[in-house]
């Protein structure tokens, strides 16, 4: 990774605008070929770096809904289960964390209220656990970009 | 703003996959049976009226150099979770942080995720955010294992 390469990576997590040709700002600002900026960003998602380039939605703002669910989880059944969980498209993220109470965390998105509670009701029974729902009252902060300068 | 079957369409088509080619939209409107610029024409209004928050990168945080990431739950007074969760918001680690509700078994109601370059980088952000606040007690969970981390395809099925 060069320094252009760190570049585009700064400028594709502010996004791209919304025209014919998205990617040509990107190429001028960082002095490069459209052409080559497109084999940069490539070359970088396949390398791993880059995990997806896409929308990122406003999920409250198209009627959908999205929950912070967690479990008391016996460890003898967290490899089954993290199959179950991890089957339903509305499980976007899963984590195995290190606290007594709950240890596994993940979350849940889907259309409406009825959507996500229909989600944790069908996990909670193909579980045979209880599944807690901590839904968020407030939000503060989304940050999804990430500072590359000290990065080699 | 009201989303209509169209909008709903090409927010299932972009969410998943952004094209890395020179004409994005004219692929998306492609598979659709649409123009080029009714797509833009969609999305553009999407956009500023914040349904979409952007379209761009999200990178692989562990191999960004960010490998260290925990997440720290606070116990704090109910009338002051929006004066500390505005406060914690503004240090730089913190990627995420929002109020939830609490239950018997889990009294803390305010959620920060920080990402750190290292584990001293977390302490000292841990540090440095209890200075600044009024809590009751906190608590951080390691990451043991990702188990899942993906991207959400909307209107899957809505259509």
């Amino acid at each position: 990774m060069d320094a252009v390469d760190k570049k585009i990576l700064t400028l594709l997590q502010r996004g791209l605008a919304i025209c014919e040709q998205p990617y040509l700002a990107v190429a001028n600002e960082a002095g490069v070929s459209e052409s080559d900026c497109l084999a940069r960003i490539t070359k970088l998602k396949q390398e791993g770096l880059i995990r997806r380039v896409s929308a990122f939605l406003n999920p409250q703002n198209i009627g959908y809904r999205s929950t912070l669910c967690a479990v008391h989880m016996p460890e003898e059944q967290i490899e089954a289960a993290t199959k179950i969980i991890n089957s339903f498209d509305e499980v976007t993220h899963n984590y195995l964390r290190d606290n007594e109470v709950y240890n596994v965390w993940f979350t849940v998105i889907a259309y409406g209220d009825e959507g996500v509670n229909k989600i944790i009701d069908e996990i909670e029974s193909k579980l045979n656990l209880t599944v807690n729902n901590f839904s968020s009252t407030a939000f503060y902060k989304i940050k999804v970009s990430f500072n590359l300068e000290d990065i080699s | 703003m009201t989303i209509n079957e169209l909008d709903k369409k090409i927010i299932n088509a972009i969410s998943a996959e952004f094209p890395i080619i020179e004409r994005p939209f004219s692929q998306i409107a492609d598979t659709l049976g649409i123009s080029e610029k009714e797509v833009i024409e969609r999305v553009s209004p999407l956009e500023q009226n914040l349904c979409i928050r952007r379209i761009g990168a999200a990178l692989n945080h562990m191999k960004a150099g960010y490998s260290y990431n925990v997440m720290v739950v606070w116990d704090i007074a109910d009338e002051l979770t929006d004066e500390m969760g505005v406060i914690m918001a503004k240090h730089a680690s913190v990627s995420h942080c929002y109020c939830r509700v609490r239950n018997k078994d889990w009294r803390y109601n305010l959620y920060t995720m920080i990402h750190a370059r290292t584990v001293k980088e977390a302490n000292e952000a841990i540090e440095e955010i209890k200075a600044q606040i009024t809590y009751k007690e906190y608590q951080t969970l390691q990451t043991m294992k990702e188990l899942k981390k993906t991207g959400m395809k909307y209107f899957q099925g809505v259509l």
